[in-house]
């Protein structure tokens, strides 16, 4: 069950939701597909993340990519009401970046077919 | 990208340690009883219905029932090995939690069909296998339809065992889509959605047989009497699993991480081996002890199904339990349990309400997201929807707790989220 759209979907979603309940009000979404991957790029501001915090966000997001896991979980995705969460995004992509500047967090995930 | 199945197989840690518990079973059966004694049980194993509640222990003796367990925990090693999947916390459950079941429902034989069917289904997406490989494991919840109907005892035996391989086959080849779907319904907090999913499709196999006037006769099959030794095991288990937390990867990064790990909700996906590795072993250790101890202290019997809910309860010690967000859930089904055993006729150390409470913790992710309130409001109304809602599926769906734990949430979450007062918080 490939649905790769509905899955890039969920995910742009819950990158939105993640800078939400970080205070965020401005967002920027930028979706990228190529033949073989998408990329996704979330910039938000203003964000209130503790070193903390951003230690948990990009130990999450660095779950190494996990297709079984993918499979049964994906439908989980697209409400962000956890940090956990992200782990599941880590899991569906393939490299994950996550920086904060003075208060604009940007995170870059990349996933491929 | 890897997006082929590697056929080369890596032994990590995890794989190590259920490869040993398994050979641990396997000496352990042929210490206690005769290989003559073991080969018979085993026989009547894979020649039994299967159905809710079959204990393996009671049928064909603990030496036979143990020779099963390692047999079906090998091969479920084997095929996550061999499929190239790294232990995460969603697989080390399966495991745990498949060699659990093979103390009642789960076999070598029965299991098949169910797994081949996945993996048609893999071929028929053209997707590899390891992308459907915890389905196939979880799927072996509905092993009972393979073996009710091949095993019947109405027909020609080979044609009732075809038609139970076909069914295995069909099942296997629906299950990933069902199971995919079913976790958006309660929103990953009943632990075990391949239940969920299991009993929906039991579900649909019960009325179809009973809309062709074939009732499926309920089993009561249960062991007793062997408490020491199954204690010792489960005890052996929890020692080895705090061993190996004590003094793999360094004791005080595990125990820091075993603080970690009460910090979370328990939540679907909530990968605690990925995110605080060796730790995890501390955590399964304690859970299994403190399982195995609640049903010693309340009297109980220590059988196929009970065993199966520690084990499993020990599996998920990496994939969203622990001891801060299990208790809340048990204590719930605890006084719900007792409330039903006075005004109905169970009683309160019956096999089911033991197991019943044990897999209560299906919805310790509420008690850890909501707190102990509504985390023991989850369990009392769990022990009430398990003990009624397996007559709807015949008994046909192993994680039969599953299926109630879904519901529950389904009822409960629309009114958690509507009437609680702290309706911001999340983790941090």
């Amino acid at each position: 069950m490939k649905l790769e759209f509905e899955k890039n979907m969920k995910m742009a979603s819950d990158l939105l939701s993640y800078c939400h309940l970080q205070g965020a009000a401005e967002y920027h979404l930028d979706i990228k597909s190529t033949g073989d991957s998408t990329v996704f790029t979330v910039k938000s501001s203003p964000v209130n993340i503790s070193e903390e915090g951003m230690e948990k966000l990009q130990k999450y997001l660095s779950a190494p990519r996990q297709r079984e896991m993918e499979q049964d979980f994906w439908e989980l995705m697209g409400n962000s009401e956890e940090y956990c969460e992200m782990t599941l995004i880590g899991m569906m992509s393939d490299e994950a970046e996550a920086v904060l500047s003075g208060d604009v967090l940007t995170i870059m995930v990349e996933r491929y077919d | 990208m890897e997006n082929k199945t590697r056929l080369h197989a890596h032994l990590y840690l995890p794989y190590i340690v259920l490869l040993s518990v398994n050979f641990g079973f396997l000496l352990v059966a042929f210490v206690i009883d005769e290989p003559a004694e073991i080969i018979g049980g085993f026989l009547r194993i894979i020649t039994s219905r299967s159905i809710l509640v079959t204990d393996y222990i009671a049928v064909g003796g603990i030496g036979a029932a143990l020779l099963n367990v390692s047999l079906v925990g090998f091969m479920s090693v084997f095929t996550l090995m061999f499929s190239g999947v790294k232990p995460n916390g969603a697989s080390i459950m399966a495991l745990w939690l498949t060699a659990g079941f093979a103390f009642f429902g789960k076999n070598v034989l029965n299991m098949l069909p169910l797994t081949f069917g996945v993996w048609l289904f893999a071929k028929y997406k053209k997707e590899p296998f390891i992308n459907y490989s915890l389905s196939a494991l979880l799927v072996a919840t509905l092993t009972p339809v393979v073996s009710e109907v091949g095993f019947f005892g109405a027909f020609h035996r080979p044609v009732e065992i075809l038609t139970g391989v076909l069914l295995g086959f069909l099942i296997g080849f629906i299950f990933p889509a069902i199971s995919a779907h079913t976790v958006r319904i309660h929103g990953g907090y009943d632990l075990y959605n391949m239940g969920f999913a299991g009993g929906l499709v039991a579900l649909m196999f019960s009325t179809g047989f009973r809309s062709f006037g074939i009732e499926i006769e309920p089993s009561d099959e249960l062991s007793s009497g062997n408490n020491f030794i199954l204690a010792v095991l489960l005890y052996s288990i929890s020692a080895l699993m705090l061993g190996i937390g004590f003094f793999v990867g360094g004791f005080k990064k595990n125990i820091g991480g075993l603080k970690k790990i009460f910090s979370h909700s328990g939540r679907l996906v909530t990968d605690y081996y990925f995110l605080y590795e060796n730790s995890v072993f501390l955590n399964m250790g304690v859970l299994c002890a403190f399982a195995t101890t609640v049903v010693l202290v309340i009297g109980a019997q220590l059988n196929g199904i009970v065993i199966a809910a520690i084990l499993t309860i020990t599996g998920f010690a990496c994939f969203g339990k622990h001891l801060k967000n299990i208790l809340p859930v048990m204590s719930g089904a605890v006084i719900s349990s007792y409330i039903s055993a006075y005004f109905t006729e169970w009683e309160f150390i019956s096999p089911t309400i033991v197991a019943a409470i044990l897999f209560s913790t299906a919805l310790a992710p509420i008690a850890g997201h909501y707190g102990w309130i509504w985390g023991a409001v989850a369990g009392f109304l769990h022990v009430n929807v398990t003990l009624f809602v397996g007559d709807m599926n015949s008994g046909l769906n192993l994680y039969n707790n599953g299926f109630a734990a879904g519901f529950v949430a389904m009822f409960l979450l629309p009114l958690i989220t509507t009437f609680r007062k702290d309706k911001n918080s999340h983790e941090t």
